[in-house]
């Protein structure tokens, strides 16, 4: 069994997500910020005729790149359960690689520091390793959730 | 006053609505057989929709269905608590228990059901319901229902005692054809100079209406983008015919989705009058407001909320006749329904001159329920003490009976009313009687609204909701409280004002009350100012879900997409009051 995963990187790093879970690549258009979200949560874009959230993944993976919006920028949509989608900014699409799953290593033998339970597994080459991220039962989707302030509370009131 | 109203038209939408739910409970029930599994969210799911089977049926007097269905939740209620566990047998047992309640259905609509009929049909499926789990020969006695019981009305139908079964499915199956035949027959009748149009296609008609809106507003932006001023002008000119036609073409597809609301009504006389009759108590129902209209789709989401309403008001709310004359009030109870509109939203009434609600009783069953404590009780208003009834799990009544009182009413109500993107509210005098205010918009599709501009921020705020704008002066202004609660006093009346910038956390560099606008808006039966740095333009905007690709946003109840292809958040009126009252709270 071989699988076709969408590459692309963030700070330099190759990230991989399921061919089947991508809906399109979309090239920036202006974020409509939501009030007191996570910093990694940037904005609301439109596609086909519904609001998608959108993720920075330079922002959540915490790395050192100030992140810019221009007509480089580029989104990835990809596909949640529900057919929810969620677009990621990353810095560039490289490539659609096949991998077989046994070339597919479990996440549990990563380093922490990697923020393992974003990403589901990863693939060690010689020159270079592609981190597959954990984006159907999302950790990320959490992320987004948890903008949305405890609404039990407020029934209580 | 209430007009003679035409039962055979309101015994078909109840026929409607419930052919609708008991394909919902199908469904789900072959999932869960499917999965030989069942999730406690199924559970409350079937529990409700049974629930609303056993109230839709009860008003317009079908009893033996109503009977059934009454058996099965209380079954389910014992699956709710865990009393009963799952197993494969369960599972059989809900689906033969809800193939009765199809055939119930039809003997019903036919009128040929009786309580031997009834008796003879259900008697074994209700002991096994009864019993369940306290008895092994249940399966057997399954098998033995099979057994004959001849009357002379089954015999018209000649099937259950025939005794070759091949035979005998045969023939049931013509006979089934045969009903279904007489009964689309006689819908057809009814419906005569109209035609019935699936909700579906007249959304897409609405939707695409909506994205003519949206390329209207990028034309009118681009034109306010060219220099020349004739050319400039001949456009505006023929834009704004343009915006003419394209609002009264909106106007009439809206109007193909509005019903009046005697429609919704109708099925209320007889509820009260069959309640009232059960309690020996003596009820007036009145209506008002019955040509007021309201978007068809969201009939649908009222009924239920209205019917618990309703019966709990007969239940709970109107006293006995002797102890109305104790009081010194008419003997008779009223309940009186009132529909308005006004501002693109529609306030329903529901008002009874009862006994009131016991807020004590009330707030102790709320401790009891864990849903506050003694010291936070002390903090509460009447009004917010009295909100608990919307809470799941709170009844106050003694006894579950069979007209209200486990507790499932009031929860589902506001639930329902929220889905609709309305809220409710209510007001109970000891003694005098209860009120509750349902604020509905008047369409689900299309709303109003104001731009309006904090920090680095738009959004949309539903013109419905707004009463007036001004610049205060800092006369106007008072503090209360050691919390900085601010209020605006204006004609000798004091609203409490909230700044936005600080509920959304956004930087603004107009903090000063006196240099941005206060927009006074209705919430409930108050109002609030709302602190903006300035307001722009007015339109309206098709609205779009968030929860679609997202979970809801605290304070904003749907999204639209702007003529320039971005995304405005539409505030939510309600829920910023509730963040304004949590931040001041910590």
């Amino acid at each position: 069994m071989t699988n076709d995963f969408m590459i692309f990187t963030v700070a330099s790093q190759y990230y991989g997500v399921n061919l089947q879970d991508i809906r399109e690549i979309i090239t920036y258009t202006h974020f409509t910020k939501i009030p007191d979200s996570r910093p990694w949560v940037v904005g609301m874009i439109e596609t086909r005729g519904q609001p998608m959230p959108i993720i920075d993944l330079r922002i959540r993976f915490e790395t050192k790149i100030e992140p810019t919006y221009n007509d480089k920028t580029v989104i990835v949509a990809t596909k949640l359960a529900n057919s929810r989608l969620l677009g990621l900014v990353v810095d560039s699409v490289e490539d659609i690689k096949s991998f077989k799953n046994e070339e597919i290593l479990s996440s549990s033998e990563m380093d922490e520091s990697l923020h393992s339970t974003l990403l589901s597994g990863y693939i060690q080459k010689d020159d270079y390793s592609i981190l597959i991220l954990n984006h159907k039962e999302f950790s990320v989707l959490n992320d987004i959730e948890h903008i949305v302030k405890p609404q039990i509370e407020s029934n209580q009131l | 006053m209430i007009s003679e109203f035409n039962m055979d038209r309101f015994i078909e939408i109840f026929i409607e609505e419930t052919r609708e739910i008991l394909e919902s409970i199908e469904k789900l029930l072959l999932t869960i057989e499917q999965n030989d599994s069942i999730e406690i969210e199924e559970v409350h799911d079937l529990f409700r929709y049974i629930h609303t089977l056993k109230g839709n049926s009860l008003s317009i007097g079908f009893q033996f269905f109503s009977k059934l269905a009454h058996e099965l939740e209380s079954f389910l209620e014992s699956m709710r608590h865990d009393e009963i566990k799952y197993g494969s047998d369960v599972s059989k047992l809900l689906i033969n228990g809800y193939d009765l309640l199809n055939e119930i259905l039809e003997l019903e609509i036919e009128k040929t059901i009786d309580e031997k009929t009834f008796k003879s049909k259900t008697d074994n499926i209700i002991d096994e319901l009864t019993n369940y789990g306290s008895n092994d020969g249940i399966v057997k006695e399954v098998e033995s229902e099979e057994t004959p019981y001849v009357n002379t009305e089954e015999e018209r139908f000649g099937f259950f005692n025939d005794d070759n079964s091949t035979k005998k499915t045969n023939t049931k199956q013509e006979t089934e054809t045969q009903k279904s035949v007489e009964t689309s027959q006689k819908a057809h009748s009814i419906a005569s100079s109209s035609i019935r149009v699936n909700l579906g296609k007249i959304d897409k008609l609405m939707n695409d209406i909506g994205e003519l809106v949206i390329a209207m507003s990028m034309l009118d932006q681009f034109t306010q983008s060219v220099e020349d001023s004739s050319i400039k002008n001949g456009f505006n000119e023929r834009i704004g015919y343009l915006k003419h036609i394209l609002r009264d073409l909106q106007d009439s597809v809206m109007s193909t989705r509005m019903v009046p609301m005697e429609q919704v009504y109708s099925k209320f006389p007889k509820l009260v009058r069959d309640i009232a009759k059960d309690l020996n108590k003596e009820i007036i129902f009145k209506t008002a407001g019955n040509d007021v209209e309201i978007d068809k789709a969201m009939i649908e989401g009222l009924s239920d909320p209205l019917i618990h309403i309703i019966r709990n008001a007969c239940d709970h709310g109107i006293e006995k006749p002797s102890s109305r004359m104790a009081s010194g009030k008419n003997k008779e109870g009223t309940i009186s329904m009132d529909a308005t509109q006004a501002n693109e939203q529609i306030m329903i009434t529901i008002k009874d001159d009862g006994k009131g609600i016991d807020e004590e009783r009330i707030v102790s069953k709320a401790i009891e329920a864990g849903l506050t404590t003694q010291e936070r009780v002390q903090m509460l208003s009447t009004n917010e003490k009295l909100g608990f009834i919307f809470e799941p799990g709170l009844s106050t009544a003694s006894d579950v009976t069979d007209i209200s009182g486990r507790g499932v009413g009031m929860d589902v109500v506001r639930s329902n009313i929220n889905r609709l993107g309305g809220t409710i509210d209510i007001d109970s005098e000891a003694k005098k009687g209860t009120t509750f205010r349902l604020m509905l918009p008047l369409t689900l599709a299309i709303v109003e609204v104001l731009n309006v501009v904090v920090g680095d921020a738009r959004f949309f705020l539903p013109i419905a909701s707004i009463i007036e704008s001004l610049q205060p002066e800092s006369s106007m202004i008072q503090s209360i409280g050691n919390n900085n609660n601010e209020v605006l006093i204006l004609r000798e009346e004091a609203i409490p004002i909230i700044r936005l910038y600080e509920i959304f956390n956004i930087a603004s560099n107009i903090t000063e009350l006196e240099k941005g606008m206060l927009i006074i808006v209705r919430y409930g039966t108050s109002k609030v100012a709302i602190f903006f740095d300035m307001f722009l333009t007015q339109q309206q905007v098709v609205i779009k879900s968030i929860d679609k690709n997202f979970k809801q946003i605290d304070g904003f109840s749907g999204a639209s997409i702007k003529g320039d292809g971005s995304i405005g958040l539409i505030l939510d009126v309600a829920a910023i009051v509730q963040m304004h009252r949590q931040l001041k709270e910590l």
